[in-house]
């Protein structure tokens, strides 16, 4: 599911599959959020080529969208990279607890 | 009779202070004491070689033994001194040993299994408030006949017990001496009893421990004890010593102190204030009493102390200047948003951060049920109540919500910290103003806390009796007050410099407790203590303010309440201490209590006091001036005895004793016939 692409050097994106890609411009923390929260669950089959265009300075010619994407995508690479361990440390809590109490 | 002392420490272990043990002076103290049996009983260890040591070397039987640890207390075990009986003490000291490595004592029921036949064993408690007692529930616990006895503290428990009509444990006194290489000969313990036994076998020592009309603290079968070391026997219970001045009074109180451990010693003077200056002699005991209620004004300004740190650190300036450093930006963004260039324009340029929420109570909910969970396994009540509650569901919903939001917030995290590497760069490549960050849930929290904390403190001020505890008639009254004034705002936070400029700000409690960090004084005293002042009154029975002989009387109830931590008390000329001659009735009866938790001693001039407070036993001591010098006796006996007699048998007539207490003699006597006299003078 695309989620940031570029085009026509600039860069768009949507917040989900079945919303039109707005312009860069107009992203807000809601909408990252909505954003990294795909990412972060996504499917094992999946690469993050699936949800963002990798950043690249020579295919974007407006300057803000440059400083946002530059930043936005290498947010989004570490979260990638991260979140089996993160997934990992928050199933860790009560571990004990849930394998002590919850009936199978 | 063969005399035994069955608690000796020769092992320093990490119970003891650290200390030498000394076979030598274990000899000198059996020889000295003249005992016929010993018990080598060391803290959870026993050391086999040391014991075969001490066996060989000391002239008494010796026999092995352990003190354990057990829940809740202390216990001797102790076996037959032949090689089966040290066996059984090894084997009883490795198998303790692993048990201890996991828990800090060995429960009863373990002990009973590691000693394979209890029978072999002669178990001894600590009992009746000696440090580490068994409580007789624990007690019962044990199988019916292995307990039959048990260690008391003092010999006045002894005695209690001894006569005891519900007590089914036979008392018993033993040094718990640790024999170490500086101990003095001075110091070597007088605690140790007699039993009336010829054969010194554990099976006959066990017998006699069942019958408590066999165990005895001197060898004549009388109830008195050896308080010096040097055959001055006395009771165990009240001994009041009389006699003229310097017949040696004080020196056979001071004898009798350095001869006990843990002796509480009210001496004579101790108590009396300077009577010159009323005011102050008031302040002096004011401090005195305040002193003893510190700890208690402590814990009641405990949470008020927490609170007060916690708005020590809001800076509520800090919250004013970034609200209108925010205002500022906002209205000057306003105006320049068609000045925006392409990066102005971006929603990112000015987008808010996340705010960080605070912990939910999620993580508690979830702790809190499982130790519910774990509780109900054990607790029946809990069980009764609460086994409808389908717990596993509703910790699966708990935990997972927890889950939920911790995930939450750590993508939340990852936008934050996006928007923290994105908006600097867009808005230096911008000439628009930008709108600075705002707190504002940090502000209105702060705005709430300081407001509490104002109130807290404007209601705290409103005076208020915040303590009122008794001690025999007299009561100590603590009250809370606002602080009045500078000059004691000065007094207690023991500032030379002047603290007029922060006193001003007292009724702004807020600013004045900012003020006070800021100068750092509150570090000093303890912020708490700057906002509140507490008066200490004692009252007597009638809720008036004590007067100078009253609060000497205070002095000696709070000294005797003191006393029931000690193993003996000593008091020493107590009517010094009174405007009243006699002793009051209240004090007496505290006195004549205590003598039944420990033995006491009291020094008189005036054998009135001495016999208005009943003694059990009493002493005269007379001085016999000579031509080569001075002679003194010490006489003592029954209180309604005809005659009092001393060490070397010479005899005084009870009645003789009585007026020569009295410094005017007999006239005085006459004058005051009061019916306890007419007691002693029907018996001479």
């Amino acid at each position: 599911m695309m989620l940031l692409k570029i085009e026509d050097n600039k860069v768009f994106f949507r917040t989900d599959k079945d919303k039109e890609f707005v312009n860069l411009d107009e992203i807000g923390k809601d909408d990252i959020l909505s954003i990294f929260k795909k990412i972060f669950l996504a499917k094992e089959d999946e690469e993050l080529k699936d949800f963002a265009d990798e950043f690249n300075k020579d295919l974007i010619s407006n300057d803000a969208h440059k400083i946002i994407y530059d930043r936005l995508y290498n947010k989004i690479k570490e979260l990638w990279e991260n979140r089996t361990t993160i997934i990992g440390e928050i199933k860790n809590e009560f571990k004990e607890a849930e394998e002590k109490y919850f009936t199978k | 009779m063969k005399k035994i002392d069955f608690h000796i420490h020769t092992i320093s272990t990490d119970k003891d202070e650290s200390f030498e043990f000394s076979i030598e002076n274990l000899e000198k103290y059996v020889s000295l004491r003249r005992i016929d049996a010993i018990a080598v009983t060391n803290h959870n260890v026993f050391d086999i070689i040391q014991f075969n040591e001490i066996q060989d070397k000391i002239n008494a039987k010796v026999f092995p033994g352990i003190e354990i640890d057990v829940e809740k207390g202390h216990i001797l075990v102790i076996c037959s001194h032949d090689k089966f009986g040290i066996e059984r003490i090894r084997l009883l000291s490795e198998n303790i040993k692993d048990k201890l490595l996991d828990t800090k004592y060995i429960s009863l029921e373990i002990l009973i299994k590691l000693c394979s036949n209890p029978l072999e064993y002669l178990f001894i408690p600590h009992i009746e408030g000696k440090p580490k007692s068994l409580s007789l529930e624990v007690i019962r616990e044990f199988p019916e006949g292995y307990i039959y006895c048990g260690e008391v503290p003092n010999q006045s428990k002894f005695n209690l017990l001894k006569r005891g009509k519900n007590i089914a444990l036979t008392p018993v006194l033993f040094s718990d001496s640790r024999i170490c290489n500086h101990m003095l000969i001075e110091h070597f313990s007088l605690r140790q009893i007699y039993l009336n036994i010829e054969a010194l076998e554990l099976d006959t020592i066990k017998a006699a421990l069942k019958d408590r009309s066999k165990v005895y603290l001197d060898i004549e079968g009388t109830d008195l004890f050896d308080a010096t070391g040097e055959g001055d026997f006395i009771y165990p219970g009240i001994n009041v010593i009389t006699g003229k001045r310097s017949t040696g009074k004080t020196v056979f109180l001071k004898k009798i102190n350095s001869a006990n451990e843990n002796v509480k010693y009210i001496r004579q003077f101790e108590l009396v204030q300077n009577q010159d200056d009323e005011d102050k002699s008031i302040e002096e005991f004011q401090k005195e009493v305040k002193l003893d209620e510190q700890k208690f004004i402590e814990n009641h300004l405990n949470q008020f102390k927490d609170m007060a740190s916690t708005v020590a650190l809001i800076d509520l300036q800090i919250n004013h200047n970034s609200l209108d450093k925010y205002i500022d930006s906002l209205l000057k963004f306003a105006n320049d948003t068609k000045k925006k260039n392409s990066y102005a324009k971006t929603k990112l340029f000015n987008e808010e951060k996340f705010v960080k929420l605070p912990d939910s109570s999620l993580k508690s909910s979830i702790e809190a049920i499982i130790t519910l969970i774990e509780n109900m396994k054990k607790d029946v009540t809990l069980k009764k109540y609460l086994s409808e509650v389908n717990f596993d569901e509703l910790l699966k919903e708990l935990v997972s919500n927890f889950r939920k939001e911790k995930y939450n917030n750590k993508i939340r995290e990852y936008v934050n910290e996006t928007l923290d590497s994105v908006q600097p760069v867009l808005q230096s490549k911008s000439d628009s103003p930008t709108i600075s960050n705002y707190d504002q849930l940090l502000h209105m929290k702060n705005l709430l806390t300081v407001h509490t904390f104002n109130k807290l403190v404007k209601s705290m001020k409103e005076s208020k009796i915040i303590s009122l505890t008794n001690i025999g008639n007299f009561s100590i009254r603590v009250t809370r007050n606002a602080i009045d004034s500078a000059a004691t705002l000065k007094k207690k936070i023991k500032k030379p410099s002047k603290v007029t400029h922060i006193f001003e700000l007292y009724d702004k409690p807020y600013d004045y407790l900012i003020k006070m960090s800021n100068e750092g004084l509150a570090n000093d005293v303890g912020i708490e203590k700057a906002f509140f002042d507490f008066q200490y009154d004692v009252l007597n029975k009638y809720g008036n303010p004590v007067s100078g002989g009253e609060r000497s009387e205070f002095r000696l109830m709070r000294a005797l309440k003191d006393a029931y931590s000690y193993q003996m008390l000593l008091i020493d000329e107590p009517e010094s201490s009174f405007d009243n001659m006699f002793l009051r009735e209240e004090i007496n009866k505290t006195i004549k209590e205590m003598s039944e938790h420990l033995p006491v001693v009291i020094v008189t001039h005036n054998h009135t006091v001495g016999l208005s407070i009943k003694p059990d036993y009493i002493f005269h001591l007379i001085r016999e001036d000579k031509p080569d010098g001075s002679e003194y006796y010490i006489f003592s006996g029954c209180p309604d005895a005809a005659n009092l007699s001393d060490k070397k048998g010479k005899i005084i007539k009870n009645y003789t004793a009585l007026m020569n207490s009295f410094e005017s003699g007999e006239k005085a006597y006459e004058e005051r016939k009061v019916d306890i006299y007419d007691v002693v003078k029907n018996r001479g």
